[in-house]
């Protein structure tokens, strides 16, 4: 950790760096986001909560005067650096809002928006900056695939923010390329905001197996389309889906006969069921295992697995005769009673 | 001369690079140091062989323009708008550097022809000198 914590930092101005690069080594090591803002002093987040740094290779929970200020010159010059003194080239995920570093760590930033047809053309003005150490957590998604060695299907992982959603995909993407499954799959990773491959430079920085396509920076929904046409994808991956196009891609994958792996912002069932998304998702059809995670207290944890007829009765519960059909045509409902599980009373 | 052509090329050869490829610098730099036609612009191979991803790159780019002068043959106000072109090289987005490097090639455009209306004079000059030397000669002979 400490390696990884050395390896995030270099990208930082020197003054910041030397100032980081004083701190002890538990501290480091239990370190998973520094956070440096203007006319403030440095603050980690450690395993057991957040800290200031100090200046002289100490840490304290309470601030004080005299602690090192991190001033605008400073987070200016830490911002070029990170752009690798080359904007244009980061133009993208600047206004995208955070930038990714070589081993994946990410930057976010903080500034004032430039806004242009509504649509946000820069970030002025940068006020502070989040510096997320990566660290690629290895067997959170063996339920998950547990789950897909019965067979592949599409798959939903619903959680609320921080429930370790995409750290779940990403090992997910590991194992598939890996051929867990027992025999290689082709595995094409629609990484819009660069979270789950991390690439730089062209080159993923979290292990995202053998057998796998990366499309890092695409728009989801372009992205699977180009996937379905150009890659021959055994299985899609993508992060929060959330836009009509997107489940028009999904649409457009399911009829390709491609299976489709994502996930979605919900806390819970009923939140799930409530969202419009939630609802298009599992009308299509495209998606059998619906995965819902524990809360940020316990990341990375399987709460429950339903399976779509199950959470189509449970939609029939809240929701009275709400059209659950199939792509095909053929009523979900109708199937979920054949299927023996009933929703006696519910409708 | 020859670098003052070599130099709107490397420009025009940046503006497209930046437009259609978003390289970073030290990626243009790389890039260009390679092409055979800018073999002339020593700093190129002076900024990737001393690069320094600490260093920012105003900096590193004085420090290698330093380190070919005595290799190339610049005027000083060549070489001040090199680093004038240098310092805002990275700082914007795309649409930013493109105009940067418009800016540039225009004023290195401006200087290539200038150079060439010197040359052009002074080749005149010779090309006199050299009669009025020559029928000075003849005169002497006689």
């Amino acid at each position: 950790m400490t390696k990884e914590f050395d390896n995030a930092i270099a990208c930082l101005s020197m003054k910041i760096k030397k100032t980081l690069s004083e701190l002890p080594q538990v501290v480091k090591e239990s370190c998973f986001e520094v956070r440096i803002r203007v006319n403030a002093p440095m603050m980690l987040t450690l395993n057991t909560g957040q800290v200031y740094v100090t200046g002289n290779g100490g840490t304290s929970r309470l601030y004080r005067d005299g602690f090192t200020i991190i001033n605008k010159y400073d987070i200016g010059e830490c911002f070029k650096s990170i752009c690798e003194y080359s904007i244009h080239s980061h133009q993208q995920e600047i206004n995208n809002g955070f930038i990714t570093l070589r081993g994946g760590h990410r930057v976010g930033l903080c500034g004032t928006s430039v806004i242009e047809n509504g649509k946000i053309i820069n970030i002025k003005d940068i006020s502070s900056l989040n510096v997320r150490i990566a660290k690629q957590v290895y067997k959170t998604a063996d339920e998950v695939v547990a789950l897909l060695q019965k067979g592949l299907m599409g798959t939903v992982l619903i959680g609320p923010p921080s429930s370790g959603k995409t750290t779940i995909l990403r090992d997910l993407t590991r194992q598939l390329s890996s051929g867990v499954l027992g025999y290689p799959l082709k595995v094409a990773l629609i990484d819009e905001r660069g979270e789950l491959s991390a690439t730089a430079g062209g080159v993923p920085q979290n292990d995202v197996g053998p057998s796998c396509d990366c499309l890092s920076g695409y728009p989801k929904a372009v992205g699977i389309g180009i996937a379905i046409r150009t890659l021959s994808p055994d299985i899609i991956i993508f992060d929060e889906i959330g836009t009509s196009e997107e489940m028009g891609a999904v649409n457009e994958s399911l009829n390709a006969g491609v299976t489709v792996i994502t996930s979605i912002h919900a806390g819970n069932e009923a939140d799930f069921l409530k969202k419009p998304q939630g609802l298009a998702l599992l009308q299509s059809g495209a998606f059998e295992h619906f995965v819902f995670l524990k809360s940020k207290d316990e990341p990375s944890v399987v709460q429950k697995i339903v399976g779509r007829e199950v959470l189509a009765l449970e939609a029939g519960r809240n929701f009275g005769n709400l059209p659950l059909y199939h792509l095909d045509g053929s009523d979900l409902w109708k199937q979920a009673e054949r299927t023996g599980v009933t929703a006696a009373g519910n409708r | 001369m020859l670098q003052l052509q070599a130099i709107v090329k490397l420009l025009c050869e940046f503006e497209t690079l930046i437009a259609y490829r978003a390289l970073n610098i030290y990626e243009l730099f790389q890039y260009t140091a390679e092409n055979k036609n800018y073999e002339k612009l020593k700093f190129l191979h002076c900024y990737i062989e001393n690069y320094n991803p600490e260093l920012p790159f105003p900096l590193a780019f004085e420090q290698a323009l330093k380190q070919a002068e005595p290799q190339m043959a610049l005027k000083a106000e060549d070489r001040k708008q090199l680093s004038q072109f240098a310092s805002v090289l990275g700082t914007t987005d795309v649409d930013g550097q493109i105009k940067n490097c418009r800016l540039y090639i225009n004023l290195f455009e401006k200087s290539l022809s200038e150079a060439l209306k010197i040359t052009a004079q002074k080749q005149k000059l010779y090309y006199s000198l050299g009669i009025i030397a020559g029928l000075f000669s003849a005169v002497m002979l006689i």
